[in-house]
């Protein structure tokens, strides 16, 4: 499977970035070869629109699953259309602990984990984001501004 | 402060039409902009001129009420959305990529989908090299025209909920131009604020009425309107609403003063304004020798020797 982890640097020993529009990296990781492939995020300085952006990335690249801290609803929307599953929760590690940890651990995907939600027994919050992100003012007057 | 590209500044300027404009803002809200607003375009329009009052304050228009006006003429204001047809679309990325708001999403080869917000700038039809994307169009809100002879209202109204502002005072300016030659004199009522809303109101305007009143919420937006007059190299002048309130009077004419604006004395707060504004009639007809409506007589005077040939 091709997961991608969202992190700050391009390799497995970099700390991992807990959002998923505004990660520096996106770190493709084929996990029955382990081979890494890194993808700079182009995107994560956009004003509006990082969410779907990086998920246009990763589905390009082949990604079928993401483990990232959180999803907003847009990115969610888009990645669910692209059929890449979600994993949420990454916490601040290297790269090489959370992909560790989701191996020997692999935690339930977040359609699952909200079905199963009602059967408690340590499922993640979802959380969402208001999907805004700090690209508010895509100033339709302002262009120009130096 | 930031400042702006001079090509910014001259397309600010830059009206299709000679007729002159004057602006009434002031950041704060309720300081009486409305009032002022409406008040000046009919002594304008006492004064012989054939005047277009234009309520650009689209989240919550009102000056039809204060001049007891029903609006008529309703004209949809419509954005354009991106529909995309498989069948025609070759996938060759190109709108995906032009996208500013990076709101297209394309999930599989040769199709796309608008997952996010969009503003309608059509950029993506215009890279479409296999015209494979159709115009769908979505209502944001509707602009009015009410009243006649020699005051005319032209008002602009978002839909509850939604964010283009911008696009409807944008429309409702456009409108306006169209029928410029019309009138003699353009007045425009802001929003408050200093947002892009207010900006887009401002533009072409050959002079800033920022209304405020002597209380400290009243000085503080007074210079953030201030600024933004700067900013765009806007001529600006004070007019203090409520001047008998107990407040700092020198604190406004400080701030005027270092932006190298003058200071009008404008309304006291009286009865005869009190009752006008209770009736929704403009004090100017309905206690035409009230003090208030000397005041507005007396600007609409200085304007007028000013700014009509």
């Amino acid at each position: 499977m091709k997961l991608c982890i969202t992190a700050s640097g391009p390799d497995l020993d970099s700390t991992t970035d807990t959002s998923f529009g505004r990660a520096p990296w996106l770190l493709i990781v084929d996990t029955d070869s382990m081979a890494v492939g890194a993808v700079e995020n182009a995107s994560a300085a956009a004003r509006q629109g990082a969410g779907i952006a990086a998920a246009q990335l990763i589905a390009d690249h082949g990604a079928e699953a993401l483990l990232t801290g959180r999803v907003g609803p847009k990115a969610r929307a888009a990645l669910d259309a692209a059929g890449i599953r979600i994993y949420e929760g990454l916490a601040r590690e290297t790269v090489r602990d959370a992909l560790r940890r989701f191996m020997q651990n692999p935690p339930v995907a977040d359609r699952a984990a909200a079905a199963a939600a009602t059967g408690g027994g340590g499922c993640r919050g979802r959380g969402p984001g208001q999907g805004r992100g700090q690209g508010r003012g895509q100033g339709q007057c302002m262009r120009g501004r130096r | 402060m930031d400042e702006l590209e001079p090509e910014v500044i001259e397309d600010f300027h830059h009206t299709p039409f000679a007729t002159p404009i004057i602006g009434v803002t002031g950041g704060k809200g309720g300081v009486g902009k409305t009032t002022v607003a409406v008040n000046l375009a009919a002594a304008l329009a006492a004064h012989g001129l054939r005047v277009a009052l234009v309520d650009c304050d689209v989240d919550a228009p009102n000056a039809d009420i204060l001049l007891g006006l029903t609006l008529a003429d309703e004209v949809p204001v419509t954005v354009t959305r991106p529909v995309f047809s498989p069948d025609r679309c070759t996938d060759c990325g190109q709108c995906l990529s032009v996208c500013r708001l990076h709101s297209l999403f394309r999930p599989r080869a040769g199709n796309i989908t608008l997952m996010g917000e969009c503003n309608g700038c059509e950029a993506c039809f215009l890279v479409c090299p296999a015209d494979a994307i159709d115009r769908e169009q979505r209502r944001i809100g509707a602009i009015w025209k009410g009243g006649a002879d020699s005051l005319t209202l032209y008002t602009g109204r978002l839909d509850p909920g939604l964010e283009e502002g911008t696009l409807v005072v944008r429309r409702l300016r456009e409108r306006v131009a169209a029928e410029a030659d019309r009138f003699d004199i353009i007045v425009i009522d802001t929003a408050p604020g200093i947002h892009c809303n207010v900006i887009e109101a401002l533009k072409g305007v050959s002079l800033a009425i920022a209304v405020t009143e002597p209380t400290p919420l009243g000085s503080h937006d007074l210079d953030l309107i201030l600024s933004l007059l700067a900013m765009f190299r806007v001529r600006g002048t004070v007019f203090v609403n409520r001047a008998d309130l107990p407040g700092k009077i020198d604190e406004i004419e400080e701030l005027a003063a270092r932006r190298g604006m003058g200071v009008e004395i404008g309304l006291p707060l009286d009865r005869q304004l009190l009752d006008s504004y209770v009736h929704g009639v403009p004090v100017v007809h309905l206690h035409p020798h009230s003090s208030a409506a000397m005041t507005f007589a007396g600007i609409a005077g200085r304007i007028t020797g000013e700014f009509i040939p």
